[in-house]
């Protein structure tokens, strides 16, 4: 079997900028230590895309400023707040693309 | 599923057609009189998920009733981060949802990697670091100042210590 095994750096260089990237998470194995990697490099213009729905996972590259478009259902911080903080203030700034597939 | 659309019920009528290029009214091919609203297929170029544990060719354990497996089957390529990287993961693996190295380009060992989130059965949400978030985020200058304290220019190692984790063993990456 081929050795896929590599430390977050190594990982986080599939996502580049205008990378689709996908997530099926919320409050729950939220893959954040890879977030936190891909803010490190900085990969710009994502397109986010969230099965189903999301909170902190899809939230938090919004708030580094790395996501162009979100696309997702269901989106919020509960049990804390309705809505996404740095989504809610992207959205209300008009800096990011919202689309809705609920 | 590698379909290139699928219908769906139920936007027929709402305004969301017009906005989208993703979605449109189409014929059933098999009665000319039904028409329904088809959407593209997303082909993602990367899925992201976080497993319970992983062996180091990929082969992945996830929670049961998540969308993991749709996700990465649907995505050119596939980022596993794993609580755990045992020897062996099989299908039989009585633990969740398997998905094989087949679908996998890259597994990574992220022990608590969740963080602030939670993995059920193995560490809660930590509720006050995601108050602490929930605050920074309210502002450009909060959230960078959080950027600045836990992420840039910093290592997940560094991250784990700055929240109050118990340093731990990371695989070796053979």
């Amino acid at each position: 079997m081929r050795n896929k095994l590599v430390p977050l750096e190594i990982a986080a260089k599939l996502v580049r900028d205008d990378s689709k990237v996908i997530m099926s998470a919320g409050f729950a194995f939220a893959p954040m230590a890879m977030l936190r990697e891909i803010a490190r490099r900085g990969p710009k213009n994502l397109h986010q895309i969230g099965v189903v729905g999301g909170s902190i996972n899809l939230d938090f590259l919004i708030g580094a400023g790395q996501v162009s478009v979100l696309e997702t259902c269901g989106f919020g911080f509960e049990p804390f707040e309705n809505e996404a903080p740095n989504f809610d203030r992207f959205l209300k700034a008009g800096r990011i693309y919202s689309m809705d597939n609920t | 599923m590698g379909v290139p659309y699928v219908p769906v019920r139920g936007l027929a009528g709402t305004d969301i057609l017009a906005r989208r290029t993703d979605m449109l009214i189409a014929h059933n091919p098999f009665n000319a009189d039904e028409k329904d609203v088809v959407a593209r297929a997303i082909n993602p170029d990367v899925a992201i998920c976080h497993a319970i544990k992983a062996d180091k060719s990929g082969n992945s354990i996830f929670r049961r009733g998540g969308d993991e497996l749709l996700v990465s089957q649907a995505s050119d390529k596939v980022i596993v981060t794993a609580e755990e990287i045992v020897g062996e993961v099989t299908a039989a693996d009585p633990d969740g949802q398997f998905i094989s190295s087949l679908n996998v380009t890259a597994v990574v060992h992220a022990p608590h990697g969740a963080h602030p989130a939670g993995v059920p059965g193995k560490y809660e949400m930590d509720r006050g670091h995601i108050n602490e978030y929930i605050e920074a985020a309210r502002s450009a200058e909060g959230f960078r100042a959080y950027l600045e304290k836990y992420v840039y220019d910093k290592t997940e190692a560094d991250y784990q210590s700055l929240v109050g984790i118990p340093a731990q063993e990371v695989a070796v990456v053979a």
